[in-house]
């Protein structure tokens, strides 16, 4: 590795290590999954800056009796208690149903709500069973990793889990690629219950216990939580919660120790949520009304996109350039080593590799901050494509001309700066812009590990208002305006570095 | 008058077969030589292991005090290292000239001064200007190689091994890329530079072009001088 390569990735270590040490303790992290939508944890649709939902209020007012400040921290739902253990956050509250497995991995507090199963159809469905057993051989949705999913493999339905969100499992049974939908009853009744191309059958399939996960070797935590969560049935506070969301139902009346009680107030956020995304205005009423107020979650993620691209991108060049060098002329120790990367890199997938970083190093005492991770991950998989480009270009200039270099009297150092090199660049030029751009759109993955950019950013917003073409239309002029400026910069550069073979004239 | 370059006993073999077999010849200052033979008889090899492009194993080049020894006698990396201080000394003009394709005429001159030498750049500059005028493409200086003939390319590769000021300057084949035009201006461009001073060695299968131009000729017949001396002797 070049000097300037290892002097970027300790910056890049150190940066992140920084970050690390401040997480003051007056905090109460809890990680969320904000893509899982409604009504969980999810982006107002009235005002996307603000992330809403009942358990934004449970985390709140428990953080609030905990004497500390609630901060969400986004994570893919089904790596929460990776996420947790890892220590990204002190616990996870996201609709984590208590199960004997789960105590194996974290501890739960005591549950917070009972949510009843229940089965969506389309709205001329007939004859559909009034059991979980009477779903064999149907086509069901559910969510990855949940007890409906193990329910339903169980009596041999033909499942279909869905990672984006809970907008899709619902938009595939209104077109007929599924049969029903089983969810715990808060997303029946928020996603299917407002579509009238959709029946949310009264029956109920199964009953789960959500709670907060939190480390094992958390005791301290966990007795705070439960503490608080005593407290908040207590006074009340979770029974006003509820019912603000319409969720107050008989099975979490009896946890709460209320039976037969009754929702408080009216389900105000419930009814904010039917009016807001109900039927949609037109794309171009959306482009005036709604999407200005969407810009600042825009710029947010697209800063994100830019700085982990840019970093990754300029690891990748130096560390690229290195194994190049390495390829093209080390002895065989060095040329076997970049062969070694550069295959290894190339040919496994970049989420492997992300995973490992994040998930895997800390085994070995390495534990890096997201950003970094999302960095380096993203650097050292598109150096082994870089050092490809460079190579090519490399053995594409003229052996003559490495010859004639040296009997001028110049340094192998010099040679390669001077003459060789430029005309090298210019060759790898336009695949390296290639790879810039697929970059700035693999950067999406970046998310695994609880940053938000742009791909996040959108389908957080579009699962929060239902709106996948419109807000889809804005996220990719979003990518087409990042990757712009670098296709420019890069036919100006072809255009300085080829003006010999255009007019013969030096550029001045 | 003292030797410019002097070949001694110089040997190299490529897979079992010696291509060069104990090689000697000398010029003075100022004199052309011109190396001939038929192809394969080992005029290139000889004209690589003199400036310094490929080793060789036995016997020793010398130009201007600056002594290289073959392998056998030194080892491979003192070997490497003499060749390194012989490319000040000695210039090369290729047969496709190797002009940088990405630089313009004046700095395909300047730029071995300039890095190698550290020579200022109005210095190297006026020297350029003034070996490209006194080899007939001063008016090209702007220009990129690939807007030029193959006989202006040839003079500004001539040009940019002068920049160096080379004790001896070599070339290979100079009359082979070039039509028959040019090619009758190489031996009075050879003539001119003597006229300098500049000691010259050409591989070559012209014939004509050794009679015009050379004041030696050496014939190269399986890695030996087979025959050395004046053209009118050598080539009847």
């Amino acid at each position: 590795m070049s000097g300037a390569a290892r002097a970027l990735l300790v910056c890049v270590l150190l940066g992140a290590a920084g970050v690390r040490a401040e997480t003051p303790a007056a905090e109460f992290r809890w990680g969320a999954d904000s893509q899982g939508g409604a009504p969980y944890i999810f982006q107002d649709p009235m005002d996307p800056n603000h992330l809403i939902g009942f358990e934004v209020e449970l985390a709140d007012a428990l953080a609030e009796r905990m004497g500390q400040r609630a901060r969400p921290v986004p994570g893919p739902w089904d790596r929460l208690l990776e996420l947790l253990n890892r220590g990204d956050f002190d616990a996870a509250i996201n609709g984590m149903e208590v199960a004997d497995e789960k105590l194996r991995v974290c501890a739960l507090s005591r549950p917070y709500y009972v949510a009843v199963q229940r089965l969506t159809v389309r709205a001329d469905a007939r004859d559909a069973p009034a059991t979980v057993e009477g779903l064999k051989d149907w086509k069901v949705g559910t969510l990855p990793g949940s007890l409906a999913e193990r329910a339903l493999e169980r009596v041999g339905a033909a499942t279909r889990t869905y990672e984006g969100g809970q907008d899709e499992m619902f938009d595939d049974l209104r077109l007929g690629r599924t049969d029903a939908v089983l969810t715990d009853e808060p997303i029946a009744m928020y996603y299917g219950g407002i579509d009238r191309a959709l029946r949310v059958l009264p029956g109920a399939y199964g009953e789960v216990r959500y709670a907060a996960a939190v480390r094992r070797d958390d005791g301290a935590q966990l007795a705070a939580i439960n503490t608080a969560l005593d407290a908040l049935a207590r006074d009340g506070t979770l029974r006003r919660i509820y019912s603000r969301w319409g969720l107050y139902n008989a099975a979490t009346a009896a946890l709460l120790g209320d039976p037969g009680g009754r929702p408080s107030g009216v389900a105000e956020a419930w009814e904010a949520w039917r009016t807001a995304v109900g039927t949609p205005p037109p794309f171009w009423e959306r482009l005036r009304d709604r999407y200005p107020a969407l810009l600042p979650a825009f710029v947010r993620g697209a800063w994100m996109t830019v700085v982990v691209s840019l970093a990754a991108m300029v690891l990748a060049v130096l560390l690229g350039m290195a194994l190049a060098l390495c390829r093209w002329r080390g002895n065989r120790a060095l040329r076997w080593t970049a062969v070694a990367y550069i295959e290894f890199f190339r040919g496994t997938p970049l989420l492997i590799q992300l995973t490992m970083i994040y998930f895997g190093l800390p085994e070995l005492g390495v534990r890096l901050d997201p950003l970094a991770s999302g960095i380096l991950a993203l650097g050292l998989n598109y150096a082994a494509a870089e050092a490809e480009n460079y190579r090519a270009g490399l053995e594409s200039v003229p052996a003559g001309q490495a010859e004639v270099a040296r009997t001028l009297g110049f340094t192998g150092w010099q040679s390669l700066r001077l003459v060789i090199g430029p005309q090298a660049l210019r060759v790898s030029l336009p695949p390296s812009t290639n790879d810039f751009i697929a970059l700035l759109k693999d950067s999406s993955l970046v998310s695994l590990v609880t940053l938000t950019e742009l791909t996040k950013t959108y389908v957080n917003l579009a699962n929060a208002t239902r709106d996948h073409l419109g807000l889809g239309v804005v996220v990719a002029a979003a990518y087409l305006l990042l990757g712009l400026p670098a296709a420019r910069l890069a036919r100006y550069l072809e255009g300085r570095l080829g003006a010999h073979l255009a007019t013969g004239e030096e550029p001045r | 008058m003292t030797a410019s370059i002097v070949v001694e006993n110089l040997g190299r073999s490529r897979g079992g077969k010696r291509v060069l077999d104990g090689v000697s010849w000398a010029l003075e200052a100022g004199q052309v030589a011109v190396v001939m033979g038929r192809s394969g008889a080992g005029k290139t090899t000889l004209l690589r292991c003199a400036v310094g492009l490929d080793p060789f194993e036995r016997g020793r080049v010398c130009v201007a005090g600056v002594e290289v020894r073959g392998t056998e006698e030194v080892g491979r990396r003192e070997h490497a290292r003499a060749q390194a201080r012989i490319h000040g000394l000695v210039g090369m003009v290729f047969q496709s000239h190797e002009l940088f394709p990405h630089l313009s005429v004046l700095r395909n001159c300047t730029l071995a001064p300039r890095h190698v030498r550290r020579e200022a750049d109005d210095v190297t500059r006026a020297r350029a200007r003034a070996l490209l005028d006194e080899l007939g493409v001063g008016d090209k200086v702007e220009a990129f190689p690939s807007a030029l003939s193959g006989g202006q390319r040839q003079r500004v590769a001539i040009a940019r091994a002068l920049c160096m000021e080379p004790r001896v300057l070599f070339y290979d084949e100079p009359t082979s890329a070039l039509d028959p035009a040019s090619r009758a201006d190489v031996a009075g461009l050879l003539r001119r530079l003597r006229g300098h001073g500049i000691t010259q060695v050409v591989v070559a299968h012209d014939v004509e072009l050794a009679r015009a131009a050379a004041d030696v000729v050496l014939v190269v017949e399986d890695g030996r001088v087979a025959r050395m001396g004046a053209p009118s002797d050598v080539l009847e």
